[in-house]
């Protein structure tokens, strides 16, 4: 009982002890999922912000700072995110969060991330509630999904004008709704009305029933909510029942992990860029190879579009602490709002915020789809219905 | 009886340890302020296991639910809370308490594996229940829990002086039980059911008193729950609460509060030794969870059982 007893207070002891450092060093905390369904995203944003942050260290880019990035894994789990979330902001001292992922724990941890007088910028996950309504310290470089899934079922609609029936799959939380809600704005104006809706639940892996519904309700072209892994598993259920209608995924499945990992189950699948496109070696300019060689040298595995949009959120907040006068929130913030982007080797909007708006670009991105294996861009989606 | 509580001096030390980290979490350091939430969540947890003390540690009973009786407990809280405080506290501990009964409903009839089931079966009713009834629940989106209008404090000194509330009203519950002719029935109960029914006692109501008992824990610890956290969704209370709740009961012994209380404190506290290691394995996912069940294999091969 004693030795139970010290034990725990020694645990606790080590919880109490922060990880703090050097007055010169600025945290930068990030509640990402290194486990879990969304891992596929979280490890390579991760390591793209990390990079970047590297560079900047090595270069000298912030005299007399040094950049740390604390990164904690949520699981998508709202509970663990807003311990996490405190542990940053309250003991190691975290005077932003960057690129906060899953739309679940970016809506639990935001209010009180931005209650503690923290920043809260360009989170992964683009709920509108990411940048409105306006708040001197929230940001956001993602159109929202509702915004850009409307553009992108009628561009989809446009191509294929015998299609009458559609319905949507998606993930029975907020992210779900939004993309839902996404894309009967899109039927709405095309003059059609969504046929049939089903959801399944976070980190499903059968979708046997889903599919089976949306078959018999005779749906000619499914709008997806879902995460990379997910998207891969119902197309492949859907292949495997022989079933081959049109499918439309949200940007959360618009990666190279998607065909990687889907074979010919994915083969015509059409998803949407936001907003870059994936660095695919093929092509790519000279700089762009010099960077994913840079990558890959760092982390032994190929960067993929999470690897290149951490990177672009992580270049994005270092501008800002270069022309800030001093590195707090508020001045980060300010610094943040008069910045002029000039876009960068991926393909990057020229992101632009106001002090009236935080919402770095509306333009959303192309439609796209899986041919031969690979993704293509076939169209500019033109601007959200906002 | 008196190994209810730990014999004297070590309960005194026990407190006193417990008094210092709390002074400690009510300073101003940010450290200090984020072991104050680690120790209201213990808290909490503590409360709703503190249930399973009584259905299982007492009336021998497994209960596989506990987590539906915090979302009730949780969410009446976070409805009733900026009302009026005392009676969304009576009324979280009812919520529990009905949520146990729920689950007693097959105890009339049905004991052991089968009646453990159902009461799984209402864990995972539960998670359901609060997706579906937007109204009172919001959803998949979930609830803020806000702050209760008198707090002068830190939010974290708020959370853990009702952690701390809830746990001492289930452990005077839980004393109080004991001493009554209550406790003895479950005693009997849990150590001889046939004998218990050839005596007259009324097996399957007892049975069923204990689940609405537990429950009324399981409510006062979801009311501590969302107050800690101050958001609360469903996901949060499926099947793995339960399970979570009914490690840190075994962890502490199912007899005695002490215990709970501790072994709470260690699976609080585990996460944070395990970020400490982290530096050793890399960037492997999954870290934590695997510590924490090496911790519950470890203490389950080399404890003594009481």
């Amino acid at each position: 009982m004693r030795t139970r007893l010290f034990a725990v207070i020694a645990l606790l002891a080590l919880a109490m002890a922060p990880v703090r450092a050097a007055e010169r060093v600025l945290t930068v905390g990030a509640l990402l999922d290194l486990s879990g369904p969304a891992a596929l995203l979280g490890v390579p944003v991760k390591n793209g912000m990390e990079m970047r942050f590297a560079e900047a260290n090595a270069r000298g880019e912030l005299p007399g700072i040094t950049l740390r990035l604390l990164v904690e894994d949520t699981g998508y789990d709202p509970k663990r995110a807003i311990l996490a979330a405190r542990k940053l902001t309250e003991r190691d001292g975290a005077i932003a969060f960057l690129s906060n992922l899953g739309t679940p724990v970016v809506l639990a941890t935001m209010p009180e991330i931005l209650r503690r007088g923290r920043l809260h910028l360009f989170p992964f996950s683009p709920h509108e509630a990411t940048y409105a309504p306006l708040h001197p310290l929230k940001f956001q470089i993602y159109a929202p999904y509702r915004s850009y899934m409307d553009p992108a079922v009628r561009a989809v609609l446009r191509r294929h004008p015998q299609v009458r029936r559609v319905c949507t799959l998606v993930q029975d939380d907020e992210f779900g709704e939004e993309v839902s809600a996404g894309v009967r704005a899109g039927l709405e104006r095309a003059g059609l009305s969504l046929t049939q809706e089903t959801r399944h639940a976070r980190g499903a892996t059968d979708f046997t029933g889903q599919i089976a519904r949306l078959r018999e309700a005779g749906c000619e072209l499914v709008a997806l909510g879902t995460l990379v892994r997910e998207t891969v598993a119902l197309l492949r259920t859907a292949s495997e029942m022989g079933w081959k209608p049109l499918f439309l995924t949200s940007a959360s499945a618009y990666s190279d992990q998607t065909h990687i990992l889907g074979g010919a189950a994915v083969e015509g699948l059409y998803g949407v860029t936001n907003p870059i496109r994936i660095p695919y070696r093929e092509g790519a300019s000279p700089e762009l190879l010099a960077w994913l060689d840079a990558y890959r040298d760092r982390y032994g595995t190929e960067a993929n579009v999470w690897s290149a949009m951490g990177y672009v959120a992580a270049e994005l907040l270092v501008r800002a602490i270069t022309t800030a006068p001093e590195p707090t929130p508020e001045a980060i913030a300010q610094a943040l709002e008069r910045l002029d982007y000039p876009g960068d080797l991926f393909g990057s909007p020229r992101y632009r915020f106001s002090p009236t708006d935080h919402l770095g670009q509306r333009t959303g991105g192309e439609l796209t789809r899986i041919e031969h294996g690979r993704w293509v861009s076939l169209e500019r989606l033109d601007g959200p219905s906002e | 009886m008196s190994r209810f509580l730990l014999d004297p001096r070590r309960r005194t030390r026990l407190l006193a340890a417990l008094l210092v980290l709390a002074v400690g979490a009510l300073g101003a350091s940010g450290g200090a302020r984020y072991l104050a939430h680690l120790l209201a969540l213990a808290g909490a947890m503590a409360t709703a296991a503190l249930g399973l003390a009584l259905v299982q540690g007492r009336a021998g009973q497994v209960c596989l639910g506990q987590g539906a009786a915090m979302a009730a407990g949780a969410y009446t809280w976070a409805a009733l809370a900026p009302r009026s405080l005392p009676l969304a506290l009576a009324a979280a501990a009812a919520a529990g308490a009905l949520a146990g009964a729920a689950m007693a409903l097959p105890a009339r009839r049905l004991s052991g594996l089968p009646l453990a089931l159902a009461s799984m079966a209402c864990a995972v009713i539960a998670e359901v229940l609060a997706m579906r009834a937007v109204a009172f629940t919001g959803g998949t989106a979930g609830r803020f829990v806000a702050l209760p209008a008198l707090s002068a404090f830190d939010e974290a000194s708020v959370a853990l002086a009702f952690s701390t509330l809830c746990l001492g009203l289930a452990v005077l519950l839980l004393y109080r039980l004991d001493r009554a002719a209550l406790g003895r029935a479950w005693r009997a109960l849990a150590q001889a059911p046939e004998a218990a029914l050839a005596l007259g006692l009324d097996v399957g109501g007892l049975r069923q008193l204990a689940f609405v008992a537990s429950g009324l824990c399981g409510g006062l610890g979801g009311a501590a729950y969302a107050q800690t956290l101050g958001f609360i969704s469903p996901e949060q209370f499926a099947l793995p609460l339960s399970f979570e709740l009914l490690v840190i009961a075994f962890l502490g012994g199912l007899r005695h509060p002490a215990g709970i209380i501790l072994a709470s404190l260690a699976f609080v506290a585990l996460p944070e030794l395990a970020d400490r290691l982290r530096p050793l394995v890399g960037a492997l996912g999954g870290w934590d969870p695997l510590v924490l069940g090496l911790t519950v294999v470890f203490v389950a091969v080399f404890r003594k059982m009481d």
